[in-house]
C-alpha cells in the first residue's frame, strides 16, 4: 500500500470530503495577484485561481517559486503590487487597518516555524488565539484572562492532545508539540479558514506525519475550507481535494489531487 | 632541498611543507599582497592630526609625571590620617548611605518605567510612525548625552536641595540608558510571535504586551539592573551638589580634613556598590 493509501485509511476514506459535495462558496478568490521584491524579476506574475467551501488546497512548487509570499499576500502579511485578494467574501486589498483585523481574525494561519511566544505556557500562547474577537489585556496571558477563556483554550489543547501541558513553557516542548500548540492557538481564533504554509517542513518525517494527519482531520472535522503549501508531495497528494503547482512564479498546475501522483508532480521541480 | 626546476605544478617536498629548508625557492604563482595598506591622503593626515592634538592635549591636561611622582607623599599622608577610619559618624553615615541607596533605587525604577512606553515608541518596528521615532529618539540622546551632575544642578533649580534633586536626575540618565537598549532590544527579537499575532488580528497594543514585551524581558531585566548598579555610582556623587545622599557627607569630611571619617564613608559606599553589584549579578545569572 502507497503512503497515499496508508493515509486515505488513516483518514477514514478517500482522501478527503469530496469537493463536488462542498458548497461552491468562494472562501478565497485570487485575481491577477503580482508580487515582485525590491523592484526585481516579479516571484508570483499574474496568479488567479479561488478555492471554495470546506476544500483542502495544496500548493506546491520548488524553493523560491513564491509559495510563502502567496500564502502571506492572502492575508496581506505581504502586500501584493497587484491584482485582488478575496478571503470570506472580503476584497483585502483595499480594506482599512481595522477591517483588515476583522478579516484576519477569521483566518488561521500557521507559520513553517511555530512562531510561539517562546517564554509563555502552552495555554497562555493559546489564550493569546482569542485575541481574535476579544480585545484587551484580558487576552495577554493565560492568569489575566477569563474562566470561559481558560476553558476554551483548554478545550483547543485537548484538540491537540496537550491539555497536560498547558503550564509547560514551549520553548521546552518538542518541534512537533510546539507546531501542535500553534494549530490550538489558530483553532482558538474559531477561524472559518485555515491557512498553512508548509506546517510540517520544520518537523521530522515521523512527527511531521502526525502533525499533518492530525492538522487535517481537526479542519476537517470543524468544517474549515484549507489551502496549506507543502514539500512534501504525499502529504500535498493525501490530504488535499486539489493542488495548485508554482512554477516561475506563475500557476503551472492546477488539478484534482487523486489524478495526481509524486512522479508527475516532480516535474515542477525540474 | 628543493630541486629549483620544479615548477608550481609539482609537488612540494615533505621538508619544504614542515619548513626545514628555509631558503626554497618560491613557487611560482602571484606575489603576496603588502603586509599594510598604505593609508590615502585624507587618512594620513587624520592620523597626523590626531596625534597632534594628544600631545597638545597632554600640555592642555597639565599631565606631569614628575608632579605624580612629587604627589605621592601626600598620598601617603592622607591613608595615615584615614586609618584606622573613624566610627564617631557612623550613625550618621549610615543614613546618608541608605538615602543614597534610596534615590539609586527609587531613580531607576521610576526611570525604567518611564523608559518603556518611550522605547516603545522608539523601535524602529514598533513606532506608529517616523515622525514619533524621531522625537522619542531625541530626547532619549538628550537624556543619554547630559551628563547626570548636569540634571542633578536643574533639578535643585527646580525642586530644591535634597535627595529628589538626586532621585529626579537619575531617572533622567536611567531612562537615557534604559530606553536606548530596550528598544534596540525590541528591535532584534524574533519577529515570528508577532507575525502569527497580526496574522490572527490582533492589535498592536496586543502584539506588543503578548509578544514583544516578554521575549524581550530577559534583556529588559538584565540592562534594568546594570542600571541599578550605575545609578547607585551616580548617586554618590550627585550629593556633591546638593542634590541628597552620602556625597555631602563625604564632602563635607574632606573639607574638614578629617580624613578618618572620609574613609569610614568612601569604604561604606565601596561596600554599597559592591553589594548591588553581586546581588545583580547574582539576580542575572538566574534570569539569564
Amino acid at each position: 500500500m502507497n503512503l497515499t493509501a496508508q493515509l486515505d485509511v488513516k483518514l477514514g476514506g478517500g482522501a478527503m470530503a469530496s469537493p463536488s459535495n462542498a458548497s461552491r462558496i468562494q472562501d478565497l478568490s485570487i485575481s491577477s495577484l503580482t508580487k515582485s521584491y525590491d523592484g526585481q524579476a516579479p516571484v508570483l506574475r499574474d496568479i488567479s485561481f479561488e478555492i471554495h467551501r470546506g476544500e483542502a488546497v495544496a500548493l506546491v512548487g520548488a524553493n523560491g517559486t513564491g509559495k510563502s509570499t502567496l500564502m502571506r499576500c492572502c492575508l496581506r502579511l505581504i502586500e501584493p503590487d497587484a491584482g485582488g485578494v478575496k478571503i470570506l467574501g472580503a476584497d483585502i486589498t483595499g480594506l482599512s487597518r481595522k477591517a483588515l483585523r476583522d478579516v484576519r481574525a477569521q483566518a488561521g494561519f500557521i507559520f513553517q516555524r511555530h512562531n510561539l511566544v517562546p517564554r509563555f505556557s502552552a495555554l497562555s500562547n493559546v489564550v493569546h488565539g482569542a485575541q481574535a474577537w476579544s480585545r484587551g489585556p484580558r487576552t495577554w496571558h493565560q492568569a489575566l484572562a477569563s474562566k470561559a477563556v481558560r476553558e476554551e483554550a483548554m478545550y483547543c489543547l485537548d484538540l491537540v492532545g496537550l491539555a497536560d501541558f498547558a503550564k509547560r513553557r514551549v520553548d521546552q516542548l518538542s518541534g512537533g508539540q510546539s507546531q501542535r500548540v500553534a494549530i490550538a492557538r489558530a483553532l482558538m481564533q474559531r477561524p472559518r479558514i485555515m491557512l498553512a504554509d508548509e506546517p510540517v517542513a520544520s518537523l521530522d518525517p515521523k512527527a511531521g506525519e502526525e502533525v499533518m494527519e492530525l492538522f487535517v482531520r481537526l479542519i476537517k472535522s470543524q468544517g474549515l475550507t484549507l489551502f496549506y503549501s507543502s514539500h512534501h508531495l504525499e502529504h500535498a497528494i493525501g490530504y488535499s481535494d486539489r493542488i495548485l503547482g508554482l512554477r516561475g512564479g506563475v500557476v503551472a498546475l492546477d488539478g484534482e489531487s487523486n489524478s495526481q501522483n509524486v512522479n508527475s508532480l516532480r516535474g515542477l521541480y525540474d | 632541498m628543493t630541486n629549483p626546476s620544479i615548477g608550481p605544478s609539482s609537488q612540494v617536498r615533505e621538508t619544504d611543507a614542515i619548513g626545514a629548508d628555509a631558503h626554497v625557492q618560491p613557487r611560482g604563482g602571484r606575489a603576496a599582497p603588502g603586509r599594510f595598506e598604505r593609508p590615502g591622503p585624507f587618512e594620513f593626515i587624520a592620523y597626523v592630526a590626531a596625534l597632534a592634538f594628544f600631545i597638545v592635549s597632554l600640555s592642555g591636561t597639565e599631565w606631569s609625571f614628575i608632579a605624580f611622582i612629587e604627589g605621592i607623599p601626600n598620598l601617603v599622608t592622607f591613608l595615615s590620617e584615614a586609618f584606622p577610619p573613624s566610627l564617631k559618624r557612623a550613625e550618621q553615615v549610615s543614613w546618608a548611605l541608605l538615602e543614597t541607596f534610596q534615590m539609586a533605587f527609587v531613580g531607576t525604577v521610576m526611570g525604567v518605567i518611564l523608559s518603556l512606553p518611550l522605547a516603545i515608541l522608539a523601535a524602529r518596528t514598533l513606532t506608529p510612525s517616523r515622525w514619533i521615532q524621531g522625537g522619542a529618539r531625541s530626547i532619549i540622546a538628550l537624556a543619554r548625552t547630559v551628563p547626570d551632575l548636569v540634571w542633578a544642578l536643574i533639578f535643585v533649580i527646580m525642586v530644591g536641595l535634597g535627595p529628589f534633586a538626586g532621585t529626579l536626575a537619575i531617572m533622567v540618565d536611567t531612562i537615557g540608558f534604559c530606553a536606548r537598549f530596550f528598544a534596540e532590544a525590541m528591535e532584534e527579537i524574533d519577529q515570528g510571535p508577532q507575525e502569527a499575532l497580526t496574522a490572527l488580528g490582533a492589535r498592536k497594543s496586543g502584539t506588543v504586551f503578548s509578544a514583544v514585551l516578554p521575549a524581550a524581558m530577559p534583556s529588559f531585566i538584565n540592562t534594568s539592573l546594570f542600571a541599578l548598579e550605575k545609578s547607585t555610582r551616580s548617586s554618590v556623587i550627585l550629593g556633591l551638589v546638593g542634590a541628597g545622599g552620602i556625597g555631602i557627607e563625604l564632602k563635607v569630611s574632606m573639607d574638614m580634613f578629617e580624613y578618618a571619617e572620609a574613609a569610614t564613608i568612601i569604604l561604606s559606599i565601596f561596600l554599597l556598590v559592591l553589594l548591588v553589584e553581586r546581588v545583580s549579578s547574582h539576580l542575572r545569572r538566574k534570569i539569564m
